[in-house]
Protein backbone atom coordinates (compact mmCIF):
# COMPACT_ATOMS: atom_id res chain seq x y z
CA UNK A 1 0.00 0.00 0.00
CA UNK A 2 2.35 2.60 1.01
CA UNK A 3 4.33 2.07 -2.67
CA UNK A 4 1.58 2.65 -4.44
CA UNK A 5 1.07 5.95 -2.28
CA UNK A 6 4.37 6.69 -3.48
CA UNK A 7 4.20 5.90 -6.89
CA UNK A 8 1.32 7.81 -7.26
CA UNK A 9 2.35 11.01 -5.68
CA UNK A 10 5.23 10.43 -7.71
CA UNK A 11 3.01 10.71 -10.58
CA UNK A 12 1.45 13.56 -9.10
CA UNK A 13 5.05 15.16 -8.66
CA UNK A 14 5.92 14.94 -12.43
CA UNK A 15 2.96 16.10 -13.45
CA UNK A 16 3.06 19.31 -11.73
CA UNK A 17 6.67 19.37 -12.48
CA UNK A 18 7.87 20.99 -9.24
CA UNK A 19 9.53 18.96 -6.93
CA UNK A 20 11.77 21.07 -4.57
CA UNK A 21 8.28 20.11 -1.60
CA UNK A 22 8.18 16.83 -2.40
CA UNK A 23 9.09 14.84 0.95
CA UNK A 24 10.88 11.51 -0.03
CA UNK A 25 13.87 11.38 -2.51
CA UNK A 26 14.61 7.83 -3.33
CA UNK A 27 17.23 8.43 -5.87
CA UNK A 28 19.01 11.65 -7.40
CA UNK A 29 21.35 11.92 -10.42
CA UNK A 30 24.30 13.04 -11.24
CA UNK A 31 26.33 14.15 -14.29
CA UNK A 32 28.85 16.13 -15.81
CA UNK A 33 26.74 18.27 -17.47
CA UNK A 34 24.98 18.97 -14.11
CA UNK A 35 24.70 21.33 -11.44
CA UNK A 36 24.86 21.19 -7.47
CA UNK A 37 21.90 24.54 -7.49
CA UNK A 38 19.75 21.60 -9.39
CA UNK A 39 16.58 19.81 -8.08
CA UNK A 40 18.93 16.52 -9.12
CA UNK A 41 15.83 14.58 -9.15
CA UNK A 42 16.23 13.29 -13.25
CA UNK A 43 18.78 12.54 -15.39
CA UNK A 44 17.99 16.25 -17.04
CA UNK A 45 18.58 18.55 -13.76
CA UNK A 46 21.36 15.99 -12.07
CA UNK A 47 24.08 17.12 -9.68
CA UNK A 48 27.76 18.34 -10.82
CA UNK A 49 29.06 16.38 -8.13
CA UNK A 50 28.61 13.34 -5.90
CA UNK A 51 28.39 15.23 -2.69
CA UNK A 52 25.48 17.46 -4.15
CA UNK A 53 24.05 14.75 -4.63
CA UNK A 54 24.31 12.83 -1.16
CA UNK A 55 23.04 15.95 0.24
CA UNK A 56 20.10 15.82 -1.49
CA UNK A 57 19.16 12.20 -1.48
CA UNK A 58 17.04 10.77 1.59
CA UNK A 59 18.91 8.20 4.00
CA UNK A 60 19.16 5.04 2.34
CA UNK A 61 18.55 6.55 -1.20
CA UNK A 62 20.54 6.21 -4.40
CA UNK A 63 23.07 8.36 -6.18
CA UNK A 64 23.13 7.92 -9.56
CA UNK A 65 25.76 8.88 -12.16
CA UNK A 66 25.10 9.09 -15.35
CA UNK A 67 27.90 9.84 -17.51
CA UNK A 68 31.64 9.79 -17.69
CA UNK A 69 33.51 12.49 -15.78
CA UNK A 70 35.19 13.85 -12.49
CA UNK A 71 32.95 13.78 -9.42
CA UNK A 72 35.14 15.06 -6.74
CA UNK A 73 35.24 12.99 -4.18
CA UNK A 74 32.86 12.32 -1.51
CA UNK A 75 32.41 12.53 2.43
CA UNK A 76 29.62 10.19 3.32
CA UNK A 77 27.74 10.74 6.96
CA UNK A 78 24.55 8.40 6.51
CA UNK A 79 23.26 5.41 4.68
CA UNK A 80 23.60 5.92 0.95
CA UNK A 81 24.39 4.11 -2.56
CA UNK A 82 26.20 5.58 -5.14
CA UNK A 83 25.79 3.55 -8.49
CA UNK A 84 27.64 4.56 -11.25
CA UNK A 85 27.23 1.72 -14.38
CA UNK A 86 29.75 0.00 -15.95
CA UNK A 87 29.30 2.09 -19.02
CA UNK A 88 30.63 4.99 -16.91
CA UNK A 89 34.12 6.08 -16.20
CA UNK A 90 33.02 8.27 -12.77
CA UNK A 91 36.36 9.39 -11.92
CA UNK A 92 37.53 11.10 -8.78
CA UNK A 93 41.22 12.23 -7.71
CA UNK A 94 39.91 12.98 -3.78
CA UNK A 95 38.56 10.62 -1.31
CA UNK A 96 35.42 8.81 -0.70
CA UNK A 97 35.03 9.25 3.41
CA UNK A 98 32.89 6.99 4.91
CA UNK A 99 31.65 8.44 8.55
CA UNK A 100 28.27 6.86 8.96
CA UNK A 101 28.22 4.89 12.16
CA UNK A 102 25.93 1.58 11.87
CA UNK A 103 24.83 3.09 7.87
CA UNK A 104 24.77 0.90 5.22
CA UNK A 105 26.98 2.39 2.42
CA UNK A 106 27.45 1.09 -1.37
CA UNK A 107 29.87 2.64 -3.32
CA UNK A 108 29.51 0.82 -7.26
CA UNK A 109 31.61 1.95 -10.25
CA UNK A 110 33.73 4.71 -8.99
CA UNK A 111 37.42 4.97 -10.15
CA UNK A 112 39.46 6.62 -8.05
CA UNK A 113 43.25 7.76 -8.10
CA UNK A 114 44.75 9.82 -6.34
CA UNK A 115 45.72 13.39 -7.09
CA UNK A 116 49.38 13.20 -6.00
CA UNK A 117 50.68 9.63 -6.45
CA UNK A 118 51.31 7.77 -3.04
CA UNK A 119 49.20 10.08 -0.92
CA UNK A 120 45.49 9.72 0.77
CA UNK A 121 43.43 7.13 1.01
CA UNK A 122 40.99 5.88 -1.84
CA UNK A 123 37.70 4.61 0.20
CA UNK A 124 38.58 5.77 4.12
CA UNK A 125 36.08 3.59 6.22
CA UNK A 126 35.52 6.37 9.09
CA UNK A 127 32.90 4.69 10.92
CA UNK A 128 29.97 2.52 9.43
CA UNK A 129 27.52 -0.63 9.68
CA UNK A 130 28.16 -1.69 6.36
CA UNK A 131 30.16 -0.89 3.26
CA UNK A 132 30.09 -3.00 0.21
CA UNK A 133 32.61 -1.67 -2.58
CA UNK A 134 31.72 -3.22 -6.34
CA UNK A 135 33.44 -2.46 -9.27
CA UNK A 136 35.87 -0.15 -8.22
CA UNK A 137 39.20 0.97 -8.98
CA UNK A 138 41.97 2.50 -6.60
CA UNK A 139 44.89 4.02 -7.53
CA UNK A 140 48.12 6.25 -6.52
CA UNK A 141 47.07 6.55 -2.90
CA UNK A 142 48.65 5.86 0.50
CA UNK A 143 46.21 3.06 0.59
CA UNK A 144 43.39 2.11 -1.59
CA UNK A 145 40.81 1.09 1.02
CA UNK A 146 41.05 1.34 4.63
CA UNK A 147 39.27 0.23 7.63
CA UNK A 148 40.21 3.05 10.18
CA UNK A 149 40.93 1.51 14.34
CA UNK A 150 37.81 3.75 15.02
CA UNK A 151 35.30 1.89 12.50
CA UNK A 152 35.30 -0.86 15.04
CA UNK A 153 33.42 -3.89 13.88
CA UNK A 154 32.85 -3.02 10.28
CA UNK A 155 31.05 -5.38 7.87
CA UNK A 156 33.35 -4.76 4.54
CA UNK A 157 32.22 -6.69 1.15
CA UNK A 158 34.82 -5.78 -1.92
CA UNK A 159 33.78 -7.27 -5.33
CA UNK A 160 35.24 -7.33 -8.92
CA UNK A 161 37.74 -4.05 -7.92
CA UNK A 162 41.09 -3.13 -8.31
CA UNK A 163 43.73 -2.36 -6.01
CA UNK A 164 46.62 -0.66 -7.78
CA UNK A 165 49.84 1.22 -7.06
CA UNK A 166 49.31 1.99 -3.79
CA UNK A 167 52.34 3.13 -1.77
CA UNK A 168 51.06 1.49 0.93
CA UNK A 169 48.75 -1.11 0.91
CA UNK A 170 45.53 -1.87 -1.36
CA UNK A 171 43.70 -2.73 1.68
CA UNK A 172 44.23 -2.12 5.27
CA UNK A 173 42.01 -3.32 7.87
CA UNK A 174 42.38 -1.81 11.03
CA UNK A 175 39.47 -2.06 12.98
CA UNK A 176 38.69 -4.37 15.46
CA UNK A 177 36.41 -7.03 15.15
CA UNK A 178 36.09 -6.27 11.30
CA UNK A 179 34.39 -9.19 8.90
CA UNK A 180 36.21 -8.33 5.55
CA UNK A 181 35.21 -10.33 2.15
CA UNK A 182 36.78 -10.07 -0.66
CA UNK A 183 36.18 -12.10 -4.08
CA UNK A 184 37.32 -11.52 -7.65
CA UNK A 185 39.48 -8.83 -6.91
CA UNK A 186 42.60 -7.94 -8.02
CA UNK A 187 45.62 -6.40 -5.49
CA UNK A 188 48.81 -5.08 -8.11
CA UNK A 189 51.83 -3.34 -7.73
CA UNK A 190 50.92 -2.02 -4.01
CA UNK A 191 53.91 -1.06 -2.93
CA UNK A 192 54.12 -2.96 0.64
CA UNK A 193 51.50 -4.91 1.26
CA UNK A 194 48.02 -6.23 -1.05
CA UNK A 195 45.80 -6.89 2.14
CA UNK A 196 47.27 -6.18 5.21
CA UNK A 197 45.13 -7.17 8.87
CA UNK A 198 46.53 -5.28 11.52
CA UNK A 199 44.06 -5.89 14.03
CA UNK A 200 41.90 -8.74 15.70
CA UNK A 201 39.23 -9.08 12.33
CA UNK A 202 38.01 -11.59 10.12
CA UNK A 203 38.96 -11.31 6.43
CA UNK A 204 37.97 -13.61 3.65
CA UNK A 205 39.12 -13.42 0.26
CA UNK A 206 38.07 -15.89 -2.55
CA UNK A 207 38.94 -15.86 -6.40
CA UNK A 208 41.42 -13.31 -6.52
CA UNK A 209 44.55 -11.97 -7.74
CA UNK A 210 48.07 -10.34 -5.85
CA UNK A 211 50.77 -9.72 -8.56
CA UNK A 212 53.97 -7.76 -7.71
CA UNK A 213 53.20 -6.46 -4.60
CA UNK A 214 55.67 -6.32 -1.86
CA UNK A 215 54.09 -8.73 0.63
CA UNK A 216 50.63 -10.22 -1.22
CA UNK A 217 48.69 -10.59 2.50
CA UNK A 218 49.79 -10.16 5.76
CA UNK A 219 48.61 -10.93 8.87
CA UNK A 220 50.20 -9.27 11.70
CA UNK A 221 48.59 -9.65 15.03
CA UNK A 222 47.25 -12.20 17.30
CA UNK A 223 43.37 -12.14 16.38
CA UNK A 224 43.67 -11.76 12.75
CA UNK A 225 42.50 -14.40 10.37
CA UNK A 226 42.26 -14.30 6.94
CA UNK A 227 41.00 -17.09 4.74
CA UNK A 228 42.19 -17.24 1.48
CA UNK A 229 41.14 -19.84 -1.72
CA UNK A 230 41.20 -20.32 -4.59
CA UNK A 231 43.85 -17.33 -5.43
CA UNK A 232 46.46 -16.39 -6.92
CA UNK A 233 49.72 -14.66 -4.79
CA UNK A 234 52.82 -14.03 -7.51
CA UNK A 235 55.35 -12.18 -7.91
CA UNK A 236 55.71 -10.64 -4.03
CA UNK A 237 59.37 -9.01 -3.87
CA UNK A 238 59.45 -10.16 -0.46
CA UNK A 239 56.78 -12.64 0.86
CA UNK A 240 53.28 -14.08 -0.73
CA UNK A 241 51.55 -15.06 2.46
CA UNK A 242 53.48 -13.31 5.74
CA UNK A 243 52.13 -14.26 9.26
CA UNK A 244 53.42 -12.49 11.83
CA UNK A 245 50.52 -12.70 14.31
CA UNK A 246 47.21 -14.48 14.26
CA UNK A 247 46.33 -16.85 11.09
CA UNK A 248 46.30 -17.51 7.63
CA UNK A 249 44.26 -20.42 6.13
CA UNK A 250 44.99 -21.18 2.53
CA UNK A 251 43.18 -23.50 -0.04
CA UNK A 252 42.96 -24.43 -4.19
CA UNK A 253 45.50 -21.30 -4.17
CA UNK A 254 48.59 -21.01 -6.29
CA UNK A 255 51.86 -19.03 -4.56
CA UNK A 256 54.42 -18.80 -7.51
CA UNK A 257 57.25 -16.23 -8.13
CA UNK A 258 57.39 -14.59 -4.56
CA UNK A 259 60.46 -14.09 -3.25
CA UNK A 260 59.29 -16.58 -0.12
CA UNK A 261 55.94 -17.87 -0.51
CA UNK A 262 54.47 -18.55 2.64
CA UNK A 263 56.68 -17.26 5.85
CA UNK A 264 55.61 -17.83 9.08
CA UNK A 265 56.95 -15.18 11.48
CA UNK A 266 55.04 -15.89 14.88
CA UNK A 267 51.11 -17.08 14.38
CA UNK A 268 50.25 -20.09 12.06
CA UNK A 269 49.46 -21.03 8.74
CA UNK A 270 46.71 -23.33 7.70
CA UNK A 271 47.11 -25.05 4.77
CA UNK A 272 44.61 -27.45 3.08
CA UNK A 273 47.37 -29.35 1.01
CA UNK A 274 45.55 -28.54 -1.84
CA UNK A 275 47.54 -25.62 -3.03
CA UNK A 276 50.69 -24.51 -5.42
CA UNK A 277 53.34 -23.02 -3.58
CA UNK A 278 56.47 -23.53 -6.50
CA UNK A 279 58.26 -21.56 -8.09
CA UNK A 280 59.28 -19.26 -5.54
CA UNK A 281 62.79 -18.57 -4.23
CA UNK A 282 61.87 -20.10 -0.73
CA UNK A 283 58.41 -21.92 -0.65
CA UNK A 284 57.95 -21.78 2.52
CA UNK A 285 59.77 -21.19 5.70
CA UNK A 286 58.26 -21.30 8.87
CA UNK A 287 56.04 -23.94 10.00
CA UNK A 288 52.68 -24.86 7.75
CA UNK A 289 50.41 -26.57 10.23
CA UNK A 290 48.21 -28.86 7.10
CA UNK A 291 44.80 -29.39 8.04
CA UNK A 292 42.70 -32.62 6.25
CA UNK A 293 39.75 -31.60 4.28
CA UNK A 294 36.40 -32.59 5.07
CA UNK B 1 58.49 -6.52 7.18
CA UNK B 2 60.11 -3.83 9.70
CA UNK B 3 58.10 -1.07 7.71
CA UNK B 4 56.73 2.25 8.92
CA UNK B 5 53.50 0.97 8.58
CA UNK B 6 51.89 2.98 11.06
CA UNK B 7 52.74 6.53 9.97
CA UNK B 8 52.26 5.82 6.52
CA UNK B 9 48.58 5.82 7.03
CA UNK B 10 48.24 8.62 9.02
CA UNK B 11 49.26 10.62 6.05
CA UNK B 12 45.59 11.91 5.97
CA UNK B 13 43.02 11.86 3.46
CA UNK B 14 43.86 15.74 2.71
CA UNK B 15 43.38 16.32 -0.93
CA UNK B 16 40.82 18.51 -1.91
CA UNK B 17 38.79 18.92 -4.64
CA UNK B 18 40.23 20.07 -7.91
CA UNK B 19 39.26 22.53 -9.81
CA UNK B 20 39.19 22.58 -13.68
CA UNK B 21 41.34 25.65 -13.35
CA UNK B 22 44.04 23.59 -11.11
CA UNK B 23 47.51 24.03 -12.89
CA UNK B 24 47.92 20.22 -12.49
CA UNK B 25 45.95 18.21 -14.82
CA UNK B 26 45.21 14.56 -13.37
CA UNK B 27 43.04 13.76 -15.86
CA UNK B 28 41.52 14.07 -19.70
CA UNK B 29 38.87 13.48 -21.44
CA UNK B 30 39.18 11.98 -25.12
CA UNK B 31 35.93 11.75 -27.56
CA UNK B 32 34.86 11.22 -31.39
CA UNK B 33 33.25 14.45 -31.13
CA UNK B 34 36.30 16.06 -29.47
CA UNK B 35 39.22 18.19 -30.61
CA UNK B 36 43.45 18.19 -30.32
CA UNK B 37 42.89 22.11 -29.85
CA UNK B 38 40.35 21.55 -26.64
CA UNK B 39 41.89 22.20 -22.83
CA UNK B 40 40.40 18.41 -22.81
CA UNK B 41 39.60 18.82 -18.68
CA UNK B 42 36.16 17.88 -19.36
CA UNK B 43 34.14 15.67 -21.18
CA UNK B 44 32.99 18.87 -23.31
CA UNK B 45 36.15 19.60 -23.90
CA UNK B 46 37.86 16.40 -25.03
CA UNK B 47 40.52 15.60 -26.74
CA UNK B 48 39.91 13.51 -31.02
CA UNK B 49 43.37 11.14 -30.17
CA UNK B 50 45.28 9.34 -27.38
CA UNK B 51 48.27 10.78 -28.03
CA UNK B 52 46.77 14.74 -27.79
CA UNK B 53 45.60 13.78 -24.29
CA UNK B 54 48.20 11.98 -22.98
CA UNK B 55 50.60 15.17 -23.90
CA UNK B 56 47.96 17.00 -21.71
CA UNK B 57 47.88 15.29 -19.01
CA UNK B 58 50.53 15.04 -15.88
CA UNK B 59 52.59 11.98 -15.60
CA UNK B 60 50.55 9.30 -13.39
CA UNK B 61 47.07 11.48 -14.70
CA UNK B 62 44.18 9.65 -16.03
CA UNK B 63 43.03 9.61 -19.77
CA UNK B 64 39.49 8.98 -19.91
CA UNK B 65 37.65 7.73 -23.39
CA UNK B 66 33.92 8.85 -23.41
CA UNK B 67 32.41 7.73 -26.41
CA UNK B 68 32.51 4.83 -28.85
CA UNK B 69 35.33 5.58 -31.63
CA UNK B 70 38.24 5.14 -33.27
CA UNK B 71 41.29 6.93 -31.21
CA UNK B 72 44.27 6.09 -33.67
CA UNK B 73 47.32 4.96 -31.92
CA UNK B 74 49.27 5.86 -29.13
CA UNK B 75 53.22 6.84 -27.77
CA UNK B 76 53.35 6.32 -24.00
CA UNK B 77 56.41 8.15 -22.70
CA UNK B 78 55.63 8.19 -18.92
CA UNK B 79 53.29 7.08 -16.35
CA UNK B 80 49.70 7.01 -17.73
CA UNK B 81 46.50 5.68 -17.05
CA UNK B 82 44.43 5.57 -20.19
CA UNK B 83 40.81 4.08 -19.28
CA UNK B 84 37.75 3.49 -21.60
CA UNK B 85 34.62 2.02 -20.11
CA UNK B 86 33.20 -1.44 -20.66
CA UNK B 87 30.15 0.26 -22.45
CA UNK B 88 31.96 1.69 -25.07
CA UNK B 89 34.45 0.48 -28.18
CA UNK B 90 37.69 2.74 -27.83
CA UNK B 91 39.30 1.41 -31.05
CA UNK B 92 42.70 1.83 -32.48
CA UNK B 93 43.72 0.39 -36.08
CA UNK B 94 47.63 2.09 -35.02
CA UNK B 95 49.77 0.27 -32.87
CA UNK B 96 50.89 1.08 -29.60
CA UNK B 97 54.08 1.84 -28.12
CA UNK B 98 55.21 2.32 -24.80
CA UNK B 99 58.61 3.47 -24.04
CA UNK B 100 58.21 4.86 -20.73
CA UNK B 101 61.60 3.29 -18.20
CA UNK B 102 60.31 3.35 -14.73
CA UNK B 103 57.11 4.42 -15.04
CA UNK B 104 53.81 2.36 -14.31
CA UNK B 105 51.43 2.03 -17.42
CA UNK B 106 47.68 0.99 -17.46
CA UNK B 107 45.50 0.45 -20.53
CA UNK B 108 41.57 -0.56 -19.62
CA UNK B 109 39.21 -0.92 -21.94
CA UNK B 110 40.93 -0.96 -25.56
CA UNK B 111 40.10 -2.70 -28.98
CA UNK B 112 43.05 -2.18 -30.78
CA UNK B 113 43.09 -4.27 -34.39
CA UNK B 114 45.38 -4.03 -37.34
CA UNK B 115 44.61 -2.19 -40.28
CA UNK B 116 46.15 -4.85 -42.15
CA UNK B 117 45.46 -8.52 -40.94
CA UNK B 118 48.55 -10.29 -39.59
CA UNK B 119 50.82 -7.68 -39.79
CA UNK B 120 52.62 -5.41 -37.41
CA UNK B 121 52.81 -5.10 -33.63
CA UNK B 122 49.68 -4.37 -31.71
CA UNK B 123 51.37 -3.34 -28.62
CA UNK B 124 55.30 -2.78 -28.55
CA UNK B 125 56.76 -2.49 -24.71
CA UNK B 126 60.09 -0.87 -25.31
CA UNK B 127 60.87 -0.03 -21.90
CA UNK B 128 58.36 0.23 -18.68
CA UNK B 129 58.49 -0.75 -15.19
CA UNK B 130 54.75 -2.14 -14.30
CA UNK B 131 52.40 -2.67 -17.19
CA UNK B 132 48.78 -3.31 -16.39
CA UNK B 133 46.32 -4.17 -19.39
CA UNK B 134 42.77 -4.97 -18.11
CA UNK B 135 39.52 -5.30 -20.50
CA UNK B 136 41.68 -5.32 -23.79
CA UNK B 137 41.07 -6.88 -27.40
CA UNK B 138 43.75 -7.29 -29.47
CA UNK B 139 43.08 -8.60 -32.81
CA UNK B 140 44.29 -9.32 -36.29
CA UNK B 141 48.16 -8.33 -35.66
CA UNK B 142 51.12 -10.25 -36.49
CA UNK B 143 52.21 -10.40 -33.20
CA UNK B 144 49.53 -8.57 -30.53
CA UNK B 145 51.90 -7.55 -27.48
CA UNK B 146 55.84 -7.56 -27.60
CA UNK B 147 57.73 -7.25 -24.91
CA UNK B 148 61.43 -6.35 -24.83
CA UNK B 149 62.07 -5.19 -21.76
CA UNK B 150 62.30 -7.07 -18.46
CA UNK B 151 58.89 -5.26 -17.25
CA UNK B 152 56.34 -6.29 -14.77
CA UNK B 153 52.77 -6.92 -16.33
CA UNK B 154 49.73 -7.89 -15.50
CA UNK B 155 47.33 -8.96 -17.71
CA UNK B 156 43.78 -9.19 -16.99
CA UNK B 157 40.18 -9.91 -18.80
CA UNK B 158 41.39 -9.87 -21.87
CA UNK B 159 41.44 -11.45 -25.63
CA UNK B 160 44.26 -11.63 -28.05
CA UNK B 161 43.17 -13.18 -31.13
CA UNK B 162 44.19 -13.78 -34.58
CA UNK B 163 47.86 -12.53 -33.81
CA UNK B 164 49.10 -14.96 -36.92
CA UNK B 165 52.56 -14.33 -37.60
CA UNK B 166 54.14 -14.40 -33.88
CA UNK B 167 51.96 -15.01 -30.77
CA UNK B 168 49.36 -13.35 -28.91
CA UNK B 169 52.48 -12.27 -26.81
CA UNK B 170 55.90 -13.03 -27.38
CA UNK B 171 58.31 -12.32 -24.63
CA UNK B 172 61.68 -11.06 -26.24
CA UNK B 173 63.25 -10.52 -22.33
CA UNK B 174 63.55 -11.59 -18.66
CA UNK B 175 60.40 -10.08 -18.15
CA UNK B 176 57.57 -11.29 -15.14
CA UNK B 177 54.02 -10.99 -16.19
CA UNK B 178 50.77 -12.71 -14.61
CA UNK B 179 47.73 -13.60 -17.33
CA UNK B 180 44.17 -13.85 -15.43
CA UNK B 181 41.18 -14.62 -16.88
CA UNK B 182 42.35 -13.93 -20.24
CA UNK B 183 41.61 -15.26 -23.57
CA UNK B 184 44.16 -16.71 -26.38
CA UNK B 185 42.03 -17.35 -29.34
CA UNK B 186 43.25 -18.67 -32.82
CA UNK B 187 46.92 -17.29 -32.93
CA UNK B 188 50.17 -18.43 -34.14
CA UNK B 189 50.67 -19.34 -30.35
CA UNK B 190 48.97 -17.76 -27.51
CA UNK B 191 52.17 -16.92 -25.55
CA UNK B 192 55.47 -17.40 -26.79
CA UNK B 193 58.98 -17.09 -24.62
CA UNK B 194 61.15 -16.72 -26.93
CA UNK B 195 64.95 -18.06 -27.15
CA UNK B 196 66.97 -16.54 -24.64
CA UNK B 197 64.18 -14.92 -22.77
CA UNK B 198 64.10 -15.78 -19.02
CA UNK B 199 60.57 -14.46 -18.79
CA UNK B 200 57.89 -15.97 -15.90
CA UNK B 201 54.40 -16.07 -17.24
CA UNK B 202 51.76 -17.35 -14.70
CA UNK B 203 48.79 -17.94 -15.94
CA UNK B 204 45.65 -18.41 -14.29
CA UNK B 205 41.63 -19.20 -15.60
CA UNK B 206 42.61 -18.36 -19.13
CA UNK B 207 42.31 -20.24 -21.99
CA UNK B 208 44.72 -20.84 -25.10
CA UNK B 209 42.57 -22.33 -28.22
CA UNK B 210 43.08 -22.89 -31.76
CA UNK B 211 46.47 -21.76 -32.57
CA UNK B 212 47.53 -22.79 -35.69
CA UNK B 213 50.48 -24.26 -34.20
CA UNK B 214 50.93 -24.35 -29.62
CA UNK B 215 48.99 -22.84 -26.84
CA UNK B 216 52.15 -21.77 -25.61
CA UNK B 217 55.35 -22.04 -26.32
CA UNK B 218 58.80 -21.96 -24.38
CA UNK B 219 61.99 -21.41 -26.58
CA UNK B 220 65.78 -21.76 -25.38
CA UNK B 221 66.55 -21.86 -21.38
CA UNK B 222 65.46 -20.10 -18.54
CA UNK B 223 61.84 -19.20 -19.24
CA UNK B 224 59.31 -20.39 -16.70
CA UNK B 225 55.25 -20.69 -17.41
CA UNK B 226 53.07 -21.83 -14.74
CA UNK B 227 49.33 -22.46 -15.94
CA UNK B 228 46.66 -23.07 -13.01
CA UNK B 229 42.64 -23.81 -13.89
CA UNK B 230 43.88 -23.03 -17.42
CA UNK B 231 42.51 -24.41 -20.83
CA UNK B 232 44.87 -25.34 -23.44
CA UNK B 233 42.74 -26.86 -26.33
CA UNK B 234 42.96 -27.41 -30.23
CA UNK B 235 46.06 -25.81 -30.98
CA UNK B 236 47.59 -27.18 -34.26
CA UNK B 237 50.42 -28.69 -33.21
CA UNK B 238 51.91 -28.69 -28.76
CA UNK B 239 49.03 -27.59 -27.03
CA UNK B 240 52.34 -27.00 -24.27
CA UNK B 241 55.69 -26.86 -26.12
CA UNK B 242 58.77 -26.68 -23.82
CA UNK B 243 62.36 -26.49 -24.46
CA UNK B 244 65.59 -27.54 -22.24
CA UNK B 245 66.47 -25.38 -19.99
CA UNK B 246 63.01 -24.11 -19.12
CA UNK B 247 60.32 -25.17 -16.63
CA UNK B 248 56.42 -25.29 -16.78
CA UNK B 249 54.03 -25.79 -13.84
CA UNK B 250 50.66 -27.23 -14.71
CA UNK B 251 47.86 -27.48 -12.02
CA UNK B 252 44.05 -27.84 -12.32
CA UNK B 253 43.99 -27.48 -15.82
CA UNK B 254 42.94 -29.10 -19.15
CA UNK B 255 44.85 -29.78 -22.41
CA UNK B 256 42.48 -31.63 -24.75
CA UNK B 257 42.17 -31.53 -28.50
CA UNK B 258 45.76 -30.58 -29.42
CA UNK B 259 48.04 -32.89 -31.78
CA UNK B 260 50.41 -33.13 -28.90
CA UNK B 261 49.16 -32.41 -25.35
CA UNK B 262 52.73 -31.67 -23.96
CA UNK B 263 56.14 -31.74 -25.67
CA UNK B 264 58.73 -31.18 -23.22
CA UNK B 265 62.54 -31.57 -23.27
CA UNK B 266 62.56 -29.24 -20.24
CA UNK B 267 61.28 -29.63 -16.35
CA UNK B 268 57.74 -30.22 -16.52
CA UNK B 269 55.97 -30.35 -13.35
CA UNK B 270 52.43 -31.43 -12.82
CA UNK B 271 50.64 -31.47 -9.27
CA UNK B 272 48.42 -34.46 -10.33
CA UNK B 273 45.19 -32.02 -10.87
CA UNK B 274 45.32 -31.76 -14.40
CA UNK B 275 43.40 -34.23 -17.28
CA UNK B 276 46.12 -33.97 -20.07
CA UNK B 277 43.73 -36.01 -22.65
CA UNK B 278 42.43 -36.48 -25.81
CA UNK B 279 44.93 -35.20 -27.67
CA UNK B 280 46.39 -36.94 -30.82
CA UNK B 281 49.48 -37.49 -28.33
CA UNK B 282 49.33 -36.77 -24.87
CA UNK B 283 52.92 -36.34 -23.10
CA UNK B 284 56.20 -36.16 -25.39
CA UNK B 285 58.97 -36.18 -22.87
CA UNK B 286 59.00 -36.51 -18.91
CA UNK B 287 56.11 -35.07 -16.52
CA UNK B 288 57.47 -34.42 -12.68
CA UNK B 289 55.13 -35.21 -10.13
CA UNK B 290 55.17 -32.61 -7.56
CA UNK B 291 53.13 -32.82 -4.10
CA UNK B 292 50.70 -30.06 -3.41
CA UNK B 293 50.95 -28.32 0.00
Amino acid sequence: MKATKLIVAASLALGLGALPAQAQISRVFVSVNGNDLNDCLQPGSACRTLNGGIAKVDTNGEVIVIDTGSFAGATITKGVKINVPSGAIAFSASSVVVNAPAATVVIRGLTLKAFTPGSGIGIDIQAAGTVLVENVVLDGWTSGIVVQSGAGAVKLDIKDSTMRNNSGAGVYVSGAGAAVSIDQSRFERNLIWGLQVDVAAKVSVSRSFFAGNLNGIEAQVAGAVVDVSRSTISGSTHNGLLVQGGLIRVAESLITGNETGLLRLSGTIESYLDNIVRGNTMNTSGTVTTVTRQ
Amino acid sequence: MLYQKRRIFLVGALVLSAGLSEAQVHRTFVSVTGNDFNSCLTPAAACRTINAAIAIVDANGEVIVTTTGSYAGALITKSVRINAPSGIVAFAALPITINAPAANVAIRGFTIKAATPGSGVGITVTDVANLLLESMVVDGWGTGVEVNAASKISISDSIFRNNTLRAGIEFNAAASASVVKSQFENNERGILIDTGAAATVTASRSSFTGSTVNGFSVFGGGGVFAADRCLIANNGNQGIFLSAGSLVRLSGSSITGNVTGVSTLGTFETFGTSGIRGNTTNVSGTLTAVALQ
